[in-house]
């Protein structure tokens, strides 16, 4: 083939030219160590790369997370073991007190005022702070102590249930806490027992208070468990003379005491149990009754006809039958307040039954419901009218001044098959503080003691079991810091394996790729020389 | 003699011109486009020597030739255009391709520490500095995107400008060979003399042309050559060259007289088709992905946060500037070259980032019609077509965006390119200032009450979404500081539960609409609210339902026929709108005459989408027994309630009138215990009228099952009790009628239906007896709450859960952590991508093309390279070859002169002999 002067300088320049940036490019990855310089050079490998650098950058932060995760179950387990201490201190002083035979009320005294002073210690525990000042058995509401005396010796607890979790690796978040509540509220009592609170709505100032109350007749008590119990303060005026009284009824609406006089400094006890409330309630506002007054009223002989009316209170009605003649008011009230038919078969007999179930007195002036529900009269005809001496046709008419009571304070006995920490302490320093030199006290103090024992080792119980929990959780993290760790190294090796250079190989290549260069080099140094011209 | 000296003199100058030759050939033996010369000579005409035949007369040059293969010219020029291509795309991508992957510019080292400092921030959520971190970081983040972003755009605009150089130099050129074009035709008019150097001259401006754009040289029979590029657009004809320029927005332009033409489209090869190729090719979608990661994170961002209550108790902010921001609506897309007037506004907004592709899209009406046609331009499907309405503003859905045509003139023929990603990278923005606002909360707290009973549990709750299905703000969380309303779950058994509004904890009442009745599994996870924003409720509140207003008690033989229920025959049509689809099915239904609400809803739930519950609620009150002894009998649903012991009643039984307590307790306690009215789900409830506190039995039927309520009592004193349907239809009066007469009365069920999103429920008549008038507004009620929570395990009857708001939960990590999962979660390409799968995977495009760039340009240059050998080969100058030239014209040289010598000898001979 014929062969251009310039070929040969050409041959020669692309000869270097590619030995040349051969040999910069093995030299800069040997010198940054790194195969793949840029994506272009593996594609795959440059994603893989990015992908295994976020997966590291994630394990060394689930790193840390665990880490913040052991501190905090840490601490957690710390203050669960002083709880427990302390709570097993309690216990031994429980035992002591049962030694009712032997103790005095006075020696009863000082074991209830250490008990006191111990409730404090545990009410402060139940209040640990973690380093960023947050409650540690508040559920989320962090910020505010979960645990506050209420007075009485009742107790409350104003955090949540929420549960804070850490993320400590891809799949798995670990809680890093427990409430309160699920701790050292909500522990299984060995007896149906109850709480108590003052209603959130109570408006007395300052606030009347309920004690945390004890189970006076266990038997009785089961007998009406689970109900639960509602105390209603009502207005002074229901009583004659005017004084404080209270309503109490079950859950079910059913009024159990009604207008019961209050005295602060009296023990109030029903369905075996006994609580205190003290302080002045709010009383809140006695019901104005409704009232219908009938108008002027016209003669009409229902005894000819009966015709029948229709009273509505609330939600219920009842259709009352006139078949008598009425002549005034009085009249009409009679035939309202009616026990016997006039006409035989009318139904007439039932309307003072359907007036009570409405709750409705019907007297010469009108009709009147005292609880101040209003009530109305329809569906009546031209001759109701008239006897009513106001519309009862159709929609008829409704009394207009009828006010509904408003309730004054109201306190609440919850049946419940828990009961807090605090609240069983609370009740045995309570217990021993009244308790009197006679055996039926001491008996009554025995059984307390007992019952106590028991729920503090229920709290015990429910508190290991929960320190139980926690262990687990910091295996869990122990496990997954070291599978983190396993996985860390073996994305480390696979990153190395993709990203890093083989030295070995690479300065063999360097090795070869410039003695291809200085071979090009000389060959293009022999080559030009050659030239005719030379030799002319 | 003279014939001699003609000869040799001839020889001298063939062998001078071959040695000019030779001369020329050494002297451009390194001049770019020179192609080797050389001479041919031949004999010239003999002379005719009489007989003897013809005698030689010398020599003469016939021609100069250029030694020129055609054929591999126009190789190189294709070669040389490939390469070029391939080159300046090369060059180009490097510029990208490290860029993204670097640590230190890339988004990865972003993504990376934004999210490692939101986890930190979840590991403690109270703590501020940590709070103070992700705000920087987040600040940190989206500059990041704005970096890369002014990056690709100063790229682009580098790429236009290097556009604008090279056309110039293709203008310069063309002009060039058309006026070598004129020189060469003027040279070469007679006979067929070539000028040698125009013509080398003319073909490396070709060659030259060619590294800038793809061209075909035709040549013409006047020896001139016309150039033409791309799709046949003219360049040069004869002496004629047109002009390229390159407009403001980088589109390329040939100037053809007073036509001006967009040809980018049209361009391949060449320096110029690498630039414009890069440009609208990796480049592009590089930017839209960008942009896409941008609008994503921006907008998962945003809705988690707002989802979230911050450390001051009110519902997130934003913490990126909103990706549907007024401001920019319009700016994401560009009109075409439209008739006027210019008056068309379009707004184009972005309503599920996940369903968000990296395409740009084409909107065109179509010629002289109202039929538009959307295309994705990443691979010219058209993905929408339809009718302009005419009425402003249309709007347009597809692949999770929304145009509108706010207002304008828009006619057959307007064409915009709609550019929803391209800006996304220099627009994000964090807008998050104070470490406060970030929301790490979940609004919703959820609490068992201490006096539950059973082993129940509730889920922490979560909140599912702001808004509902329109984009609007949900009245759950329309007040700041609170859930509008907090609920109460409250189990009416171990199986049924009521779900209330809790404003006033005191008196729980029923929500908008009610939730009553709702079945609960045991030892199940059960979800306590629908999850579709769209689903409605309708409630069974027609007039015929219960124990209606005009239904008296009647008397029956005992063991009789029970009393219908009364409840008409009514259509009820379905219709089902698929939200996918928009297709419509309708499914009609005709209910039969009393049937019974239990049957009812099981007809109903077969219907997809609409789930019933059927339920019966009675009270018996005002029990009124003065005959205490046989005949005295009370049954529900045919099971007798008083235990009679060898025809006498048994002691068991309290006496009504002495204990009317104990006596309903007693009833209450045997209906609940009886085997076949439990398997109705018949349950009973003790209680006492809130209003008039006169005692009352409560009975439900969870099943929906026709009540049928008896009373067989004597008739010579009053014998009563009252029965009402709990929602204040009049009291209904069962009286003793003597032995072997039962007073009985039937109590109806009601059924609530709940609808799926898209589903309607008509009634004929209109005004169902069932359901209440199905035209009124309120007739079907939305009921998406907005949140969720679940039980499970065993609660017993009175056992209550709560939801409420999440007020002071500064220790509350929840929303941090779906925050933080956002780095995994596929929220992009309609669930089939992550964050940094997209990116990973625009790094691996970008690398990929990158490195398809790099050998496809090496391979080219190789091949442009063989080409240039092969021309070499042909054209290029040998000094060799021309020393050897130089030495044998030399020896011709000197040979001819001693040729004259000789006819000198022979004439001095001559002359000499005289």
């Amino acid at each position: 083939m014929r062969v251009s002067t310039s070929q040969i300088y050409n041959i020669a320049d692309v000869g270097m030219r590619n030995a040349q940036s051969a040999v910069n490019k093995t030299s800069e990855q040997i010198s940054t160590g790194k195969r793949v310089l840029s994506p272009a050079d593996d594609p795959v490998a440059a994603t893989s790369i990015l992908r295994l650098n976020q997966e590291l950058g994630r394990l060394e932060q689930y790193d840390k997370n665990i880490n913040a995760a052991e501190n905090a179950l840490e601490q957690e387990e710390v203050a669960l073991d002083s709880i427990v201490n302390l709570v097993q201190r309690m216990k031994e002083l429980g035992v002591r007190a049962g030694n009712t035979g032997v103790l005095t009320p006075e020696d009863y005294q000082s074991i209830a005022a250490e008990v006191d002073t111990r409730i404090e210690e545990l009410m402060n525990l139940q209040n640990t702070r973690n380093s960023s000042g947050q409650y540690i058995f508040a559920g989320h509401q962090g910020d505010k102590a979960p645990f506050s005396a209420d007075g009485g010796g009742n107790f409350s607890y104003h955090g949540d249930e929420g549960q804070m979790r850490i993320q400590v690796s891809n799949s798995v978040n670990v809680p890093v806490g427990d409430s309160g509540k699920r701790l050292f509220v909500d522990i299984p009592s060995g007896h149906n027992t109850f709480n108590t609170r003052a209603s959130s709505a109570n408006q007395a100032n300052p606030p009347a208070e309920i004690s945390v109350g004890e189970i006076v007749d266990q038997e009785a008590y089961d007998e009406f468990y689970p109900g639960d119990m509602k105390i209603t303060f009502n207005a002074p005026e229901t009583l004659t003379p005017p004084r404080a009284n209270y309503t109490i009824t079950d859950d079910k609406g059913r009024v159990l005491v009604a207008n019961e006089p209050h005295d602060q400094s009296d023990p109030i006890e029903i369905n075996g149990v006994r609580f205190q409330v003290t302080g002045q309630p709010y009383a809140g506002e006695a019901a104005t009754p409704a009232t219908l007054d009938f108008g002027a009223v016209g003669a009409v002989d229902f005894s000819t006809s009966p015709e029948t009316v229709t009273l509505t209170v609330g939600t219920r009605s009842e259709t009352l039958l006139l078949d008598r003649p009425v002549n005034n008011a009085a009249d009409l009230a009679a035939a309202l307040n009616s026990t016997t038919e006039t006409v035989g078969g009318s139904g007439a007999d039932r309307n003072a039954d359907k007036l009570a179930n409405l709750g409705i007195t019907a007297d010469g002036t009108g009709l009147s419901v005292t609880n101040g529900q209003n009530l109305t009269v329809r569906n009546g005809t031209a001759n109701t009218d008239t006897a009513f001496g106001f519309a009862t046709q159709n929609e008829g008419s409704t009394s207009t001044d009828g006010e509904l009571a408003e309730p004054g304070d109201s306190f609440h006995i919850e049946s419940s098959n828990k009961q807090g920490l605090l609240t069983t302490l609370s009740r045995l320093s309570e217990a021993m503080r009244n308790v009197e030199a006679n055996p039926e006290s001491k008996a009554e103090l025995g059984d307390v003691v007992a019952k106590t024992l028991t729920n503090l080792d229920n709290a015990l119980t429910n508190v290991i079991s929960v320190q139980g929990e926690v262990g687990a959780r910091l295996n869990t993290l122990e496990t997954s810091r070291d599978l983190n760790a396993d996985t860390k190294l073996y994305s480390e090796e696979v990153l190395s394996d993709i990203e890093n250079l083989d030295y070995a190989e690479a300065s063999t290549r360097l090795q070869m790729q410039s003695m291809v260069l200085s071979a090009a080099q000389q060959s293009f140094v022999k080559v030009s020389g050659l030239s005719l011209f030379n030799y002319l | 003699m003279a014939g001699l000296l003609s000869n040799a003199i001839s020889g001298l100058q063939v062998s001078q011109n071959a040695l000019r030759t030779a001369g020329h050939n050494i002297s451009n033996a390194n001049t770019d486009g020179y192609n080797r010369q050389r001479t041919d000579s031949i004999a010239r005409p003999a002379e005719r020597l009489g007989t003897a035949g013809y005698v030689g007369s010398g020599a003469s040059t016939q021609s100069v030739e250029r030694m020129v293969d055609e054929f591999v010219n126009t190789q190189l020029r294709t070669d040389t255009t490939n390469f070029n291509a391939l080159d300046k795309y090369n060059t180009n991508i490097g510029k990208i391709d490290k860029l993204l992957a670097n640590e230190a510019t890339g988004l990865a080292g972003g993504l990376k520490s934004f999210f490692a400092a939101v986890q930190n921030g979840a590991d403690d959520p109270s703590s501020s500095p940590a709070r103070q971190l992700i705000i920087t970081e987040a600040e940190s983040l989206s500059n990041r995107f704005n970096t890369l972003y002014d990056r690709f755009a100063d790229i682009e605009r580098n790429v236009v400008r290097e556009m604008d150089a090279v056309t110039t130099q293709i203008n310069d050129l063309a002009r060039n060979i058309a006026d070598l074009n004129q020189s060469i035709m003027d040279k070469s008019g007679s006979g067929n003399v070539q000028p040698n150097d125009l013509l080398d001259q003319r073909d490396q401006a070709l060659r030259e042309l060619s590294e800038l754009t793809g061209i075909q040289a035709v040549r013409q029979g006047d020896n001139s050559i016309n150039v033409f590029m791309g799709q046949g657009q003219s360049l040069v004809v004869g002496t004629k060259a047109n002009a390229f320029s390159v407009s403001n927005s980088g589109e390329v332009t040939l100037g053809q007289g007073t036509r001006v033409r967009n040809v980018t489209d049209d361009l391949s090869g060449g320096q110029l088709g690498g630039l414009v190729d890069f440009r609208d090719g990796i480049l592009q979608t590089a930017k839209n992905e960008l942009g896409r990661l941008a609008i994503v994170l921006a907008d998962e961002f945003n809705r988690q946060q707002q989802q979230g209550l911050d450390l001051d108790g009110d519902y997130g902010q934003r913490m990126f500037r909103d990706i549907n921001d007024p401001e920019l609506l319009s700016q994401r897309i560009e009109e075409g070259d439209n008739v006027g007037p210019n008056d068309r506004r379009l707004s184009l907004s972005i309503t599920d980032t996940n369903q968000l592709t990296t395409s740009d899209y084409r909107f065109k009406i179509l010629d002289n019609t109202n039929n538009y046609v959307i295309t994705r331009l990443s691979d010219g499907e058209a993905i929408q077509q339809g009718m302009i309405s005419g009425s402003q503003p249309q709007t347009l859905n597809f692949e999770g965006l929304e145009l509108t045509l706010e207002s304008g003139s828009f006619q057959g023929g307007d064409s915009f390119t709609l550019k929803p990603t391209s800006a996304g990278g220099r627009y994000i923005e964090a807008e998050l200032t104070r470490p406060e606002d970030l929301a790490f909360a979940s609004p919703v707290r959820t609490g068992s009450n201490t006096g539950n009973q059973g082993s129940g549990s509730i889920s922490q709750g979560a909140v599912l979404s702001k808004v509902d299905r329109n984009g609007e703000i949900l009245p759950t969380f329309a007040t700041p500081g609170q859930l509008s309303p907090p609920v109460v779950v409250r189990f009416t058994s171990e199986t049924t539960y009521e779900i209330l509004d809790n404003s006033d904890p005191a008196n729980p009442r029923p929500l908008e609409p009610p939730m009553r009745e709702q079945t609960f599994v045991p030892g199940r996870e059960n979800v306590l609210f629908g999850t579709e924003p769209g689903q409605t409720r309708i409630l069974g509140e027609g007039s015929r339902l219960g124990l209606p207003d005009g239904r008296d008690a009647q008397v029956v033989p005992t063991g009789g026929a029970a009393q219908a229920n009364g409840y008409p025959v009514e259509q009820l049509r379905f219709r089902m709108t698929d939200p996918e689809t928009g297709a419509v099915s309708t499914r009609n239904l005709v209910t039969s005459p009393n049937v019974s609400a239990a049957n009812l809803a099981d007809q109903i739930s077969r219907v997809s989408g609409v789930s019933a519950n059927a339920f019966t609620q009675a009270t018996l009150s005002d029990i009124n027994i003065e005959d205490f002894n046989s005949p005295l009998q009370i049954t529900v649903n045919g099971e007798d309630l008083l235990e009679y012991q060898g025809g006498t009643l048994s002691t068991k039984v309290p006496n009504p009138q002495t204990e009317p307590g104990a006596f309903q307790d007693y009833l209450a306690e045997r209906i609940s215990d009886n085997p076949n009215l439990k398997a109705l789900g018949f349950r009973a409830e003790s209680g006492a009228n809130a209003i008039t506190g006169n005692p009352e039995l409560r009975l439900v039927a969870s099943s929906g099952v026709d009540m049928d309520i008896r009373l067989e009592a004597d008739n010579t004193n009053l014998n009563q009790l009252s029965v009402n349907d709990s929602s204040g239809n009049p009291d209904v009066r069962l009286e003793g009628q003597g032995a072997g007469s039962q007073s009985t009365v039937t109590v109806g069920g009601r059924v609530d239906l709940s609808l799926a999103d898209g589903v309607t429920l008509e009634t004929a008549p209109s005004s169902s007896q069932l359901f209440g008038d199905s035209t009124a507004e309120d007739f079907a009620q939305p009921s998406f709450m907005g949140f969720q929570a679940s039980i499970k395990g065993q609660p017993k009857a009175g056992d209550t859960f709560t939801l409420g708001f999440n007020n002071d939960a500064s220790n509350d990590n929840r929303n941090a952590l779906a925050m933080a999962d956002l780095e995994t979660s596929k929220v992009m390409g309609g669930g089939k991508l992550g964050l940094s799968d997209a990116y990973g995977r625009l790094v691996e495009q970008v690398g990929t093309d990158s490195a398809s760039a790099r050998s496809n340009t090496q391979a080219a240059r190789s091949l442009m390279e063989q080409t240039q050998n092969m021309r070499e080969s042909v054209s290029g100058v040998n000094l060799d070859e021309e020393a050897a030239n130089l030495i044998k014209f030399e020896q011709i040289y000197n040979a001819n002169s001693r040729v004259i010598t000789v006819a000198r000898d022979m004439f001095d001979t001559l002359l000499n002999s005289l």
